[in-house]
């Protein structure tokens, strides 16, 4: 067995020199011969060796230095996302609290425009703004003093007596109406 | 350093691709002193041999995290070697001077191997017949005798058919014998 049938990297003379006769056989010999002179030097494994050390791939570690590139290019991307959601559902909690500020304020102003302000989904009165206003208004139009000639009656016409005199009816109006139910139902 | 067996050359690779400095040293031991033979056979210039291999084997470890081995590798590392060199030798001529470009001539096989088996007056004939080949002939010789590549490896770093190299190496042998047949214009020759 030859060298090159033991190890396929060394060069495969039987390939060719089956063919070769003695005296080329030698002269092949005497050009491997002059070949390994030429391989010599002192030091060169040595220096190629320090030279290119530096070259070569960071050795894997599990420190968080050596993470590849495109890991800290996710981190960040997943982090840009975080804070563009976090400010949008800020912004929009925001926006949800100025519009409920605006409205209230347009509600305080509304007797002056005698009209209540557009109700939209974001901006819809509260039923206190609308009692509020309603009062107002009662106040301006004098009906005001309807109310207050109902209070003291008992205390659940002195609760009801504000709503009531916003429609011009008096708590005994109120009562009334309510037998007159009674007496219908008992029908 | 015998050159690794193609299983523990894969593994040593491996290895050295994830900065294994020892199955590094591995590598250059083996091939550095092949390479940088081939290399100064066709520069004839130690010194530029020894900087070409180094920048070569800068090279192959840059690149080695990313080399596949399919049997291939010895050729690449010639290849990225004998490019060095060209690339060496082109910017060489277009910088050299007519005096030096005489003296470039001589980088094709001018310098003699130091130590050898052979006598100096053997290395001598043997160089200045070397020189009569054809340039093709004269780098299958080097690549086989001098870089110690198989047939089968010269015929991916030349991308030829392998029996057309070993008709080429046998025809560069039979020139060879003949130019170093005692003839009053070889040892003319082999005085240089």
């Amino acid at each position: 067995m030859t060298d090159a049938d033991k190890n396929p990297q060394l060069p495969d003379h039987d390939a060719d020199e089956f063919r070769l006769d003695a005296g080329l056989r030698d002269l092949a010999g005497r050009l491997d011969a002059r070949g390994h002179a030429f391989r010599d030097r002192a030091g060169l494994v040595d220096r190629v060796h320090e030279a290119s050390t530096e070259h070569l791939p960071v050795p894997a570690t599990y420190s968080i230095q050596d993470r590849p590139g495109w890991v800290w290019g996710r981190v960040a991307l997943a982090a840009c996302a975080l804070l563009a959601f976090a400010v949008a559902a800020r912004m929009f909690m925001n926006s949800n609290d100025v519009a409920t500020t605006v409205e209230r304020g347009m509600v305080a102003v509304a007797p002056e425009s005698n009209e209540l302000p557009p109700l939209d989904g974001f901006s819809l009165p509260t039923e206190s703004d609308t009692v509020l206003v309603a009062l107002l208004e009662a106040g301006e139009n004098g009906q005001i003093r309807q109310v207050e000639d109902l209070q003291g009656a008992d205390a659940v016409g002195a609760a009801f007596a504000p709503i009531l005199g916003t429609t011009g009816v008096g708590f005994d109006d109120y009562l009334a109406e309510i037998s007159l139910i009674e007496v219908e139902l008992r029908r | 350093m015998d050159t690794p067996t193609p299983e523990s050359l894969a593994e040593t690779l491996a290895a050295a691709a994830e900065g294994d400095q020892v199955a590094w040293r591995v590598i250059v031991d083996a091939y550095a002193p092949r390479v940088f033979g081939l290399i100064r056979a066709q520069c004839g210039d130690p010194e530029l041999a020894e900087e070409i291999v180094q920048s070569a084997f800068c090279t192959v470890a840059q690149k080695i995290s990313g080399y596949k081995e399919f049997g291939r590798f010895d050729a690449w590392v010639f290849r990225i070697a004998m490019n060095r060199l060209r690339d060496e030798m082109r910017r060489r001529k277009r910088q050299a001077t007519p005096m030096e470009e005489a003296s470039l001539v001589g980088l094709g096989g001018g310098e003699t191997a130091a130590e050898s088996s052979l006598e100096p007056v053997e290395l001598q004939a043997l160089d200045a017949a070397l020189a009569e080949l054809s340039e093709a002939d004269r780098q299958i010789i080097d690549l086989r005798h001098v870089g110690g590549m198989s047939f089968r490896q010269i015929s991916e770093f030349l991308e030829e058919p392998v029996g057309t190299l070993l008709a080429r190496h046998h025809r560069a042998l039979k020139k060879l014998k003949e130019a170093l047949q005692p003839d009053p214009k070889i040892s003319r020759k082999g005085g240089v």
